[in-house]
């Protein structure tokens, strides 16, 4: 899989008028199998990610999905990249996981039966058996982290991108999420402050104030980050 | 576990849960109605005594639909206090007892029809966007109630538990971030979008 960033340039407005830059004049070239992006609060992290499957769009330049411009075909890329939001709760829909996901399932899988089996297979291979019928409100975060995962992967994505997808969790979620990613076949592209997270990856982009700033093998790029940090 | 407003759906056999969607939607739209046109105190007591019945012969314990969340208890409290003081002896009936009657035939259709039911059958008739947003109503009741009960503590623990530009306020910001997050989230997932019955 490829995602290419071409100059891209994301502007914002401010309410009094003047320019806010999100990102500047970014270009890259992403083909690992796991790319982590780490940078302070407010650097630019989400708006790189958000850029992928056309939640934002570039004030100037483009990105490509597998050759896909994002802008002129955003319906088309979002059947292939996943998104994985902060907080979960955003993100589940229907009030419980087995319906979460079946829902993921309707473009699909048109029989209701079939759709509901189908959902509960993909929640039990996550381990979430025990919680098929249960409100989404009465899961743990690590679960309903999980459940979205479920159901962002019931479509059968070829990339995911994930936004600081384990800041709310506890340490045991996190492991947990962390061996579930491991996991997983997909490209991932994963912002994050959890640098135990972001040494799993491959390679590591640094973002601040828009730009990238470092970009490498995780085993080089993270102790400069920890120094750049300090 | 929490007291749910509309309840979580309860697999069953019932005739209620047998009943097909599209008639349970209609049923709980003319009994929500009728006492409001009505506005009469047997009316209210004839629709809330319905929605009880058919919650008994659900099958569904209980404890699952009985229950009331403190802002509902509260609420109606306040009618039949500000209704009392009025003088309007019937409306201390009328208001909560409508308010009840809708809330239980609401729990009814919730607890005895699958999400996924609700939204096929609303999707017939409406356009798949406002099916959507039906339950997407559903799932944000409960979390519009935590970020009350957390700001009520936070006003609290300043000091300003009585103020209500403090209990207010942070509560509507949290519904419009969650809103907008919510959004994004459904256009990540490509939920709402034309062809997704297709």
């Amino acid at each position: 899989m490829s995602i290419t960033f071409n100059g891209v340039t994301v502007e914002a407005q401010r309410p009094d008028g003047t320019t806010r830059v999100l990102l500047a004049d970014v270009t890259a070239e992403l083909t690992e199998h796991r790319i982590a992006v780490v940078g302070p609060n407010g650097s630019g992290k989400s708006t790189l990610l958000k850029l992928i499957n056309g939640l934002m769009t570039p004030t100037r330049g483009s990105v490509l999905v597998q050759g896909i411009d994002v802008a002129s075909a955003p319906r088309r890329v979002r059947r292939t990249v996943g998104f994985i939001f902060t907080d979960p709760a955003a993100q589940l829909v229907m009030s419980t996981p087995v319906d979460d996901v079946g829902l993921s399932l309707r473009r699909t899988i048109k029989n209701r039966a079939e759709r509901r089996e189908r959902a509960a297979a993909l929640l039990a291979e996550r381990g979430l058996t025990h919680v098929l019928d249960q409100s989404i409100h009465d899961l743990s975060g690590g679960e309903r982290q999980l459940v979205s995962l479920t159901s962002v992967l019931a479509v059968d994505p070829e990339i995911i991108v994930a936004d600081e997808p384990t800041t709310l969790l506890d340490l045991r979620n996190r492991n947990l999420l962390r061996r579930t990613f491991a996991s997983l076949p997909q490209q991932m592209i994963i912002s994050t402050h959890d640098l135990e997270l972001a040494a799993t990856c491959e390679r590591v982009l640094v973002v601040e104030d828009g730009r990238i700033v470092d970009d490498g093998m995780a085993a080089t790029v993270l102790p400069r980050y920890r120094e750049r940090m300090a | 576990m929490r007291t749910e407003i509309f309840g979580i759906h309860t697999p069953g056999d019932s005739l209620v849960h047998r009943t097909p969607p599209g008639v349970k939607i209609l049923a709980v739209l003319l009994l929500s109605l009728i006492p409001l046109v009505v506005r009469s105190p047997w009316v209210t007591l004839g629709g809330l005594a319905i929605a009880l019945i058919v919650l008994f012969t659900s099958r569904v314990p209980v404890r699952r639909w009985l229950p009331l969340a403190w802002p509902v208890v509260f609420i109606l409290v306040v009618v039949v206090i500000y209704q009392g003081i009025h003088g309007r002896v019937d409306l201390m009936v009328v208001v909560p007892g409508n308010v009840l009657a809708a809330l239980y035939l609401a729990r009814a259709l919730v607890l005895t029809t699958s999400g996924p039911d609700l939204l096929d059958a609303m999707s017939r008739v409406l356009p798949e966007r406002v099916a959507l947003a039906v339950a997407l109503m559903l799932r944000s009741i409960p979390q519009i109630l935590d970020a009350m009960g957390t700001v009520r503590d936070a006003a609290r623990a300043r000091g300003l538990g009585r103020n209500p530009i403090a209990n207010l306020a942070p509560v509507i910001v949290h519904a419009i971030a969650l809103a907008q997050v919510t959004g994004e989230a459904l256009v990540a997932r490509g939920l709402g979008e034309s062809d997704m019955l297709e």
